[in-house]
């Protein structure tokens, strides 16, 4: 599948003073059609300026920047001005037009599109329908509330099937239940027509509904491991990950290795970051058993590190088709995160019942 | 631009007025002002003119001849009626009549000690069929008898208890001064004419040559304008050049048109008046657009995160520039048209005030109509500036 944006070796810069600041180094991200990104960072970071870059609202100064197979290094503001006409926009304070009604205010984005008026107003009644907001067609924005506002945001942005949608801290001006209705919307929204999703947020309530979780420090983008181990483990909460800070390390691992071989000590934790792990049994003269496949957020070796002094029940190795990348937690820091945390504790014993009672797993893990 | 850019453009600018009552309100009340303004100082330049010229405009003539020692010929000085009468030897010179005039004071009727100043005498032979003002010509026969005389029913309201009067009695005695020292007479009113008032008379009266020459105690060979008919068929401009060449240089001849626009040209430019007209009239043009253009600034200045976002959204330059412009449009008509409505109102007040000619002419009201689109434009334009602001970077974070 064709990548929807496609970043490379980006850098940009902001004047100061008389010369320029560095904002952005050497950025690296491809976006595919259909996926959900959350871009994380501290305040200042750069992730709003990538934001505004990738949505061809700035102009590019180095590296190179593809949205929909077009090249933004050296691009026109007019072509700049075409390309932001394919992409949908969502904002921190909904800027829904005051003067429009809530029909008028997402019809506005399909004035680009050729069709018939009278299609148009059909196209955005059933929209608004669809997000519950079929009765308030002739609303002024003022008359909504926040969640409102933003379902009418939303709408305006996804009307014109865009096959990218920018969005900027959508849920910073909403309550928490509201804000996840907000972006559980806007996932769902964005799977059916199968477009591409980059979300810049701070709230860590709403980590979850990502794919993938990008973090942006100091100007370069890392893979964001503590928001990724959020996802995998969603009971833990952010000041377990404090004191996780540089106790863990990511291990890239080649198709088909071994992480892991039944029968070893039991000393590592794994969460799942990239690519599909295998949890297989060795059989004598025959090929290897697959127990299960694992995913992205999933996790695996806490079986062994909750007896003391156990050993590997399986061996888990990284599926042929693709590389694979886990975050890597020693024995003692998994068991402080453990014992500190209430929760992890239930959430890690009820996965790990969860497998066990598995029949499969039950049949072919004797030994656990 | 498509269609369907510019539809969505005006539809937005209407929009956005609508959203903000008051403010639009108040664009609207300073247009209807700028307006007023424009057709209160176009209205008083061209009644003003208007005026002046109706009086020679009322001759049925081609060529008038005054004494060279005036400055212009609606304030002429007398010369000998010798000199009209050797035009009849000029080729293409059909006819020639004298006519007289002179001002005087008019015992005020309502308060006999004052007397009512501007008035203007009109004198011609009875038989010479010149002066074409409505009424004249039905009431010649009344204007044999000595000291009879019309008065315009259109002078300045201080003059309407003797024009009243008249109706009532079917005539009136009035007493009028005609000179610094004593001149003091009795006249007959005899009959109503229409000519209409100047700021250089407040009233007019027409009489017989005989009744003129008794009452300002002319010699009857002084006359103050020699009027002259060319033959059909004869250009104008070649007869009176042949008067000119005919007649000494202590008269002076002029065609009517050259008349009009002698006088028209003499008081646009040659008198404060005319300048203090064109003064007004820039100033109207240039306070309609310091008040638009403040209104369009202050609420693109408001809206500046909403065109961003528009921006964003992919709208052109182009289509938020048609916006300013469909919104200054929109203020310009609707500002235009109460604007209109009080300028009749203020045109008809204004007549009866000074019984000066006012009428809303169309050519007027198209050029009023343009200056205030000019108006609109051009404050549109500067505000259009403000757009730039509209950065669609600035709209994230």
């Amino acid at each position: 599948m064709d990548a929807i944006a496609i970043v490379e070796k980006l850098n940009y810069y902001y004047p100061e003073g008389k010369g320029e600041r560095q904002v952005l180094f050497d950025i690296n991200l491809s976006i595919f059609p259909g996926e959900v990104i959350i871009l994380t960072g501290e305040s200042g970071s750069g992730k709003t300026t990538l934001l505004t870059l990738i949505g061809c609202l700035r102009s590019m100064r180095e590296g190179s920047l593809k949205i929909f197979g077009e090249e933004l290094l050296n691009a026109s503001e007019k072509k700049r001005m075409t390309l932001r006409r394919r992409i949908g926009y969502i904002f921190q304070h909904f800027n829904l037009f005051e003067f429009m009604t809530v029909g008028q205010n997402v019809q506005s984005s399909l004035v680009h599109e050729k069709m018939l008026p009278a299609q148009a107003r059909q196209q955005t009644q059933d929209l608004l329908t669809a997000v519950g907001l079929g009765d308030r067609l002739n609303s002024y924005p003022r008359e909504l509330s926040g969640g409102q506002k933003q379902r009418v945001a939303i709408s305006r942005a996804l009307v014109h099937e865009p096959k990218l949608i920018l969005a900027d801290e959508p849920t910073a001006a909403l309550d928490s239940e509201t804000g996840r209705d907000v972006v559980n919307l806007i996932r769902n929204l964005a799977k059916d027509k199968g477009s591409a999703v980059l979300i810049v947020t701070h709230d860590r309530r709403i980590l979850d509904i990502a794919d993938r979780i990008v973090r942006i420090e100091d100007g370069k983008l890392i893979t964001a491991y503590r928001e990724e181990m959020t996802l995998a483990l969603p009971t833990i909460e952010d000041q377990y990950f404090k004191q996780l800070e540089g106790k863990y390390q990511t291990k890239d691992f080649d198709p088909g290795e071994i992480v892991i071989d039944e029968g070893d000590d039991a000393d590592t934790f794994y969460v799942i970051v990239e690519g599909i792990f295998e949890a297989v049994k060795i059989v004598p003269d025959s090929p290897p058993k697959l127990l299960r496949q694992m995913h992205k957020n999933e996790y695996f070796g806490e079986i062994g590190l909750l007896t003391p002094g156990s050993k590997r029940t399986a061996t888990v190795r990284v599926s042929e088709d693709a590389p694979g990348k886990a975050i890597a937690i020693d024995r003692e820091t998994f068991a402080s995160l453990v014992k500190d945390s209430e929760l992890t504790y239930a959430a890690v014993s009820h996965q790990l019942r969860k497998r066990l009672t598995d029949p499969e797993m039950g049949e072919n893990d004797p030994n656990v | 631009m498509q269609l369907r850019y510019c539809k969505q453009s005006l539809a937005i600018a209407w929009w956005q007025l609508r959203h903000q009552k008051a403010q639009t309100l108040a664009a609207i009340v300073g247009i209807a002002f700028t307006t007023v303004l424009l057709f209160m100082q176009i209205g008083f330049r061209s009644s003003f003119i208007g005026s002046l010229v109706q009086f020679p405009k009322s001759f049925d003539c081609d060529i008038f001849i005054v004494s060279a020692s005036s400055v212009t010929v609606l304030r002429p000085l007398p010369f000998s009626e010798r000199r009209l009468y050797q035009v009849l030897g000029v080729e293409g010179v059909e006819s020639v009549s004298p006519t007289y005039i002179n001002s005087f004071l008019w015992r005020d009727p309502r308060d006999r000690s004052l007397f009512l100043r501007q008035v203007m005498g009109i004198g011609f032979p009875l038989n010479s069929r010149f002066f074409e003002a409505p009424g004249v010509a039905d009431n010649l026969d009344k204007l044999k008898l000595n000291k009879s005389v019309l008065i315009d029913e259109r002078s300045r309201p201080e003059f309407a208890p003797i024009i009243d009067l008249f109706r009532q009695q079917g005539k009136t005695i009035e007493e009028i001064k005609t000179s610094s020292q004593g001149g003091l007479h009795r006249i007959k009113v005899v009959g109503l004419f229409e000519l209409g008032t100047s700021t250089s008379f407040d009233a007019s009266i027409v009489m017989s040559k005989s009744t003129f020459l008794s009452l300002f105690d002319r010699h009857p060979s002084q006359i103050d304008w020699g009027l002259v008919r060319v033959k059909p068929g004869y250009d104008v401009d070649e007869v009176t050049e042949r008067i000119r060449e005919y007649l000494p240089n202590d008269v002076r001849a002029f065609s009517k048109a050259d008349v009009l626009n002698k006088e028209r040209n003499f008081y646009e430019y040659r008198t404060p008046l005319g300048l203090i007209f064109r003064f007004g009239l820039l100033a109207s043009v240039v306070v309609g657009i310091i008040i638009l253009y403040q209104i369009l600034y202050v609420k693109i200045a408001q809206s500046i995160q909403e065109y961003a976002t528009l921006k964003a959204m992919g709208y052109s330059q182009q289509a938020l520039t048609l916006v300013v412009i469909g919104e200054a449009s929109i203020l310009a008509v609707s500002g235009y048209i109460p604007g209109f409505l009080a300028s009749c109102w203020m045109y008809e007040f204004l007549e009866t005030a000074t019984q000066m000619i006012f009428v809303m002419r169309l050519d007027v009201a198209i050029a009023v109509l343009v200056s205030i689109s000019f108006i609109c434009f051009v404050s549109g334009g500067l505000a259009v500036g403000k757009l730039k602001e509209a950065d669609p970077a600035d709209i994230f974070g």
